[in-house]
């Protein structure tokens, strides 16, 4: 027997343990892969190995399979070992013949067959999860999932911490301060009732009116901070460690940070973008309703509508105002009313959703009479509410009885005073008073009748007005006797006076261009007191068409009317018609005589000397010069040269020097008026700009960018002419002129 | 046989021969002296032998052999393998040589009659070498990508940059960008998988400077696959100066001579009050008193606008005046039409032009838009320009030179419309095109053109320079001097070839005026392969096509006759001469 029993067990149990070491380092080495298949740090994943081959000695404990176990094993799993390999441990000397009998054979079996099984482990199991750890490695390698994982983990840790560059790179300096901790508390209004909110991200986009915070610390003490924004610079207050500075947010800009270290060397930031944002006025919408709705006299009048008014921070107050308008013309009147909604305005709700029904007849409306509304909302900004105010709405109870009063196809506009209608208004009510004569009692007819000849009356007097031939008195007299015996005898000074003057403006009076002038109708010696005032010749009905002046006529329309009085108060308005007619027609004619003059409303142009008219003299015509600079002036100058610069330094090896820096600038000021409006754009391109006016050392692809960016930001050229440029030799010119020839 | 021998050395033959006889002689002299044995004659045969051979090895015999020996084959960039060895398959003897630029490819004596060259081809400036053969190129193979391309290499800003080329076997749903400064991308279109694609790109330029913009081509996942620059000059443009004349104001004129001055054009406008009485109004320039036209007050403009009417009445010395200002100072005349000037115009400055109902037109690419016309248009004749067509081709404004300037009009009426619809880019492009193709143009002093505009870094490069300068003297930056030929036929054109050294922006500068420079691009010659490759392979065709038909000598393949023999001989000859008294005595 060449190996006792112990030798063979001890083999199998070296064979055991080793195949535990193997275990453990194929669990160890896929993380190993895949943490080296992630970072590429041959480092980190011997460093993962190697914490794992610990971790994995501990579990599977590699030492643990004795020579006791192993027999155990063997016993169990080998048939022909009958149980008998623990007799192979125990010394020669102690056996039974039969056991040293058995001992030997078995040694022998082992010998044979202990090749047959071998010991207990996790081999595959553990080359699988290696192989499934490399594998995965390889993909995210391929892949290259781990860039997207550190794309999206890069730009949130470093984009919240303010990265301060030192703006002299080359001065000899100590260690750069630290930044310990950075707030930004941003308060908004109170009325918008969002609570005040804390970042650690610079870039601000708030409410207007907000009030902003910052709160800086740094590690070391440090001379000061200050806040530079768009040109002016405020240092940062310094209390308990913390420097802080508040300001309320009113205009969208830019800021950055700058400090300065007890070494005097000056660190600044990042740009960061401040964006205002505006509370939005209310909007108001109205559901349901036209915008203008009519009624009849005997409908239900009743508006009902439904009004939703949204807001971005709560609505205070929501109100309808309606106007009503009577009568029309000059007469018109306004109601203005304010009206709240039917269901409850809920103060600093966002949405509103409100009911309302008018009722025209409450609003005391007439026929005629419309109704014009519109809803006003307030938001609660504060200290100026944002009103805004819906279309307006009309509503209008038609008119039973609307009479049109037109003058003549001519005349566009009825300028006419409204008493000048009533002829026409007599003869329709006398034509009626004639229909009706079958259905009223005498009695009715003669009273409407001589009222009519009243109204007749009034009329004529008022017509008088402008003869001057009649006393206004007269008409008091009649309905007054006394008075009028006291003014019998009164002065003549009254007559003069307009007996309408207290209830009607000057202007409405047909005499509103001096037509007639009054004291002139007192000289009895010319016969036609107007002929001065009109410039005849220039209107062709006046000069000769009509032969008898404007007086004569209005005379004959006055004695017309004295008929026409005269049967009304006979009770024949038969009689009298004819003659209401004639006057109606004669009171026509006056008025389209007198349309010439309406028309001079407004501008009088100055007389036309007429010994310059068409004389040809030019001499006092001259020649006239003038000189003007109109070419606009050129568009961000600075940003040209500075993209200019940028391809210079980008293709050759030069080296940004001072007066790059002070064009920089002036690119980042002209570039920052842009980026105003579009912070998203051109910020990135601002920032970067910004570190090339303080930093020394600049990288190429940076330079790229930025000259992209600028680039971006120029605005389309417009057309332009151009003068070209041609070379021209003498074949050229031969060649012109032989074809000029044979043209 | 004999025919077929020649020396390589034949030009020692002549004293090589005399002084092969003089020694014979005085070897016979001496035999015939020394004693007169019996083998005199022996000797004396011998010895012309030997002398013989002596002669012989030095001269260096060669026979011409014939057959596939005179053949060669030169392989170039992207030569095809299969035809290769279908020309070996046939020339079973062919000589095959591997193209190096700039090298000496005929080293040894054996100057073969005719050369197949496969692939791109040779470089032009190695042509010499193939002088006396007959050359037959043999590719069909074109490279794949851009092969072919144009644009201006010097623009004005505000003009567009049209980049046009020809890209040959495009990869499908590949991109063209058009990159401008700072990576910007400012146009670019898609490739479709026809054998070859013709693109144009575009920008408007808005920068003044030396820029280089590149072509780029990307592959769907945004890959650049290749990237080539384009070097462009932009200049600022010069503003033009401006005469307008009118009758009476017009609003035509009120916009126009608005858009003018804001675009920085000095502009001068007459209008005619009353009788003798005008208004001047000077835009962006100094007064100036113009009163009937002279060639003096002329002198300054670039562009004289006119109403047809006051045209009309223009006086016959004024008349005269302003033909010749067109005529020899090149001023441009752009007539204002009106209804008469359409109908009854029959001399200096008219057009003959064809009615039509239609009294609204569109602009050609513009389709949408209307624009109002009188119920004309121009009769298509010789030396007509038109400037602007519409959509049926048919003439809208136009220009007709006329000695060295142009006169020219339209039919279009009332454009200030577009502005007041809004339209203000499309009255500015149209009035924009319209003056510039009319007024009087800059004549440069020197015109500087070069093929493709690009340089590349030690490779030869082509200018040329039209100049009124009587002898250009061309300097690099470095003030060395550039040896410029006049072309034979035209005596302004030069042209002369530079070989630059350094990438980059360089400069050409002519001595006599050094203000007139010319800026080129150097860049790798890695960019722009395949139309440099397209470029080599149009060369060669060329070359091998004029080649075969000039009728040159078959050259023959020689082959040294082994010297070893003559040597023996001449040894054996010596050998006897020497030991033959020895073995005597």
């Amino acid at each position: 027997m060449k190996m006792t029993g112990n030798m063979i067990l001890n083999r199998f149990r070296r064979r055991w343990q080793f195949m535990l070491w193997v275990e453990i380092l194929l669990y160890s080495l896929g993380p190993a892969i895949l943490v080296y298949f992630l970072f590429f740090k041959l480092l980190w994943s011997i460093l993962v190995s190697i914490v794992l081959v610990g971790f994995m000695f501990i579990f599977i404990k590699p030492w643990r399979p004795n020579l006791k176990k192993v027999s155990g094993y063997i016993d169990q799993h080998l048939d022909t070992a009958e149980y008998s390999t623990g007799l192979l441990l125990l010394p020669e000397e102690q056996l039974s013949g039969l056991a040293k009998l058995q001992q030997y054979k078995v040694a022998k079996e082992l010998v044979e067959k202990l090749g047959t099984i071998s010991p207990p482990s996790n081999l595959l199991r553990g080359s699988v999860i290696m192989g499934l750890f490399a594998i995965v490695g390889f993909l995210m390698y391929q892949f290259k999932i781990i860039n997207y994982l550190q794309e999206a983990k890069e730009p949130k840790i470093p984009a919240n911490t303010i990265v301060f560059t030192a703006t002299d790179s080359i001065s000899k300096r100590g260690k750069q301060p630290k930044l310990e901790h950075q707030e930004l508390i941003i308060d908004y209004p109170s009325y918008t009732q969002i609570p005040s909110f804390r970042t650690t991200k610079m870039d601000v986009k708030a409410v207007e009116g907000s009030k902003l915070t910052w709160r800086i610390k740094f590690n070391t003490h440090i001379k000061d901070v200050t806040i530079e924004s768009m040109g002016s610079s405020q240092s940062m207050n310094y209390s308990n460690e913390i420097y802080t500075q508040t300001s309320t947010l009113n205009a969208s800009g830019f800021y950055n940070f700058r400090y300065t270290d007890v070494q005097n060397t000056s660190y600044t930031s990042d740009l960061y973008a401040i964006e205002m944002i505006k509370d939005k006025g209310p909007g108001v919408e109205i559901i349901g309703l036209k915008q203008f709705t009519s009624f009849e006299f005997d409908e239900n009048k009743k508006l009902s509508f439904k009004t939703s008014v949204t807001d971005d921070f709560g609505i205070a107050d929501v109100y309808i105002i309606a106007t009503v308008s009577k009568g029309s013309g000059e007469s018109v009147k306004f109601r203005e009313e304010k009206l709240s909604f039917d269901t409850k305005v809920i103060r600093g709700s966002k949405n509103l959703k409100l009911l309302k029904s008018i009722d025209l007849d409450k609003m005391k409306m007439e026929p005629g009479d419309e109704l014009y509304f519109y809803i006003e909302a307030l938001d609660r900004k504060q200290p100026m509410s944002n009103t805004s105010r819906s279309e307006t709405f009309f509503a209008v109870i038609k008119d039973t009885l609307s009479d049109q009063f037109a003058v003549e196809g001519t005349m566009g506009v009825d300028l006419m005073p409204d008493y000048f209608r009533s002829q026409r208004q007599l003869i329709i009510d006398t034509e009626k008073l004639i229909r009706e004569k079958s259905k009223l009692t005498k009695k009715e007819f003669n009273f409407k009748s001589n009222e009519l000849g009243f109204d007749q009356k009034v009329l004529r007097l008022k017509y008088a007005e402008f003869m001057g031939d009649e006393s206004e008195s007269e008409l008091v007299n009649q309905e007054n006797p006394e008075i009028s015996n006291e003014d019998e005898h009164g002065d003549e000074d009254h007559d003069e006076e307009d007996p309408l003057e207290q209830y009607t403006h000057k202007h409405d009076s047909d005499n509103e261009h001096n037509l007639v002038d009054h004291k002139e109708e007192d000289s009895e010696e010319k016969n036609d007191p107007l002929h001065e005032y009109l410039h005849n010749h220039e209107d062709p009905e006046e000069s000769t068409l009509f032969t008898q002046s404007l007086k004569s006529k209005l005379r004959q329309a006055l004695n017309e009317m004295w008929d026409a009085e005269l049967y009304l108060r006979l009770y024949t308005p038969e009689k009298s018609l004819p003659y209401q007619y004639r006057a109606l027609k004669l009171i026509q004619e006056i008025k389209n005589s007198a349309r010439v003059y309406v028309h001079r409303i407004g501008f009088d142009p100055p007389p036309i000397k007429e010994d310059k008219r068409l004389t040809g003299k030019i001499e006092e015509v001259s020649n006239f010069r003038k000189k003007e600079e109109l070419q606009e002036p050129e568009i961000y100058p600075s940003i040209r040269q500075t993209i200019l610069r940028l391809e210079e330094l980008i293709i050759g090896k030069e080296k940004i020097n001072d007066d790059d820096r002070t064009l920089f600038e002036k690119a980042g000021n002209e570039l920052a008026i842009k980026a105003l409006e579009n912070p998203g754009k051109y910020l990135k391109t601002l920032q970067k700009l910004k570190r090339t006016t303080e930093n020394k050392k600049i990288p190429l692809s940076t330079l790229v960018e930025i000259q992209g960016g600028l680039f971006d930001a120029l605005p389309e050229l417009k057309y332009n002419a151009v003068k070209r440029k041609v070379l021209t030799g003498e074949i050229n010119e031969l060649l012109l002129k032989e074809l000029e020839v044979h043209d | 046989m004999i025919d077929n021998l020649t020396f390589l050395n034949a030009e020692l033959m002549w004293p090589l021969s005399i002084g092969a006889i003089l020694l014979w002689c005085v070897f016979i002299w001496k035999e015939w002296y020394s004693n007169k044995k019996p083998r005199f004659w022996i000797k004396v045969m011998i010895s012309f032998l030997a002398i013989g051979a002596l002669v012989i090895l030095v001269l260096k015999p060669v026979i011409s052999v014939p057959g596939d020996a005179t053949k060669m084959v030169i392989l170039t960039e992207g030569y095809d393998q299969v035809r290769l060895d279908s020309i070996k398959k046939v020339h079973k003897r062919i000589k095959v040589y591997k193209y190096n630029i700039n090298q000496l490819i005929f080293k040894d004596i054996n100057i073969p009659d005719s050369v197949f060259i496969l692939g791109y081809g040779v470089e032009p400036f190695d042509f010499w070498q193939f002088d006396n053969c007959k050359v037959k190129y043999l590719n069909d193979s074109i490279p794949s990508g851009v092969i072919r391309f144009t644009y201006d290499h010097k623009n004005t800003v505000g003009k567009q940059m049209i980049f046009n080329g020809l890209y040959h076997k495009p990869k499908k749903e590949n991109q063209l960008v058009l990159e401008g400064p700072g990576g910007v991308y400012l146009d670019s279109v898609s490739l479709g998988d026809d054998e070859q694609q013709i693109f144009g790109l575009s920008t408007k330029l808005n920068l003044p400077g030396k820029f280089v913009f590149s072509l780029i081509e990307k592959d769907t996942t945004g890959k650049i696959h290749s990237k080539n620059p384009i070097p462009l000059l932009v200049e600022d443009p010069i503003p033009l100066k401006i005469l307008i004349v009118n009758g009476f104001p017009t609003f035509e004129t009120k916009y126009l001579k608005n858009y003018l001055a804001e675009m920085g054009h000095q502009v001068l406008v007459r209008s005619q009050i009353t009788k003798g009485r005008y208004k001047y109004e000077y835009f962006n320039m100094e007064r100036l008193p113009i009163g009937t036209f002279s060639e003096k007050n002329l002198q300054p403009f670039d562009l004289v606008i006119i109403d047809a009417n006051s045209f009309k009445k223009l006086g016959k010395t004024s008349r005269a005046v302003l033909r010749n200002s067109i005529r020899e100072n090149g001023l441009g005349l752009f007539i204002q039409s009106d209804q008469d000037f359409f109908r009854f115009s029959r001399n200096f400055g008219s057009f003959d032009f064809v009615t039509q109902k239609n009294v609204e037109t569109n602009l050609k690419g513009q389709s949408k838009i209307k624009i109002s016309k009188s119920p004309f248009f121009f009769k298509d004749e010789f030396l007509l320009h038109p400037i602007h067509k519409n959509t049926n081709n048919q003439v809208l404004s136009a220009y007709k030179p006329m000695g060295k300037g142009r006169i020219g009009t339209t039919v279009l009426e009332n454009t200030y419309e577009l502005v007041l619809n809004g339209r203000t880019k499309v009255y500015q492009e149209l009035w924009s095109k319209l003056i510039s193709s009319i007024s009087n143009k800059e004549i440069p002093l020197a015109e500087w053109r070069s093929k493709g505009n690009i340089a590349y870094i030690n490779q030869p490069f082509k200018f040329k320079l039209r100049t009124s300068i009587a002898k250009p003297m061309v300097n690099t930056i470095n003030g060395y001097k550039i040896s410029m030929r006049e072309d034979i036929d035209i005596s302004n054109l030069w042209s002369a070839t530079t070989y630059p050294k350094t990438l980059g922006w360089d400069t050409l500068l002519i001595q006599q005026d050094t203000t007139e420079v010319f800026p080129y691009f150097v860049t790798h010659t890695s960019h722009w392969r395949s139309q440099t490759h397209y470029e080599k392979i149009v060369e060669n065709s060329k070359y091998s096509a004029v080649s075969s038909k000039e009728s040159k000598e078959e050259n023959k393949a020689f082959r040294l006759v082994n010297p070893l023999g003559f040597f023996l001989i001449f040894l054996i000859c010596i050998g006897y001469l020497w030991l033959k008294p020895k073995m005597v005595n």
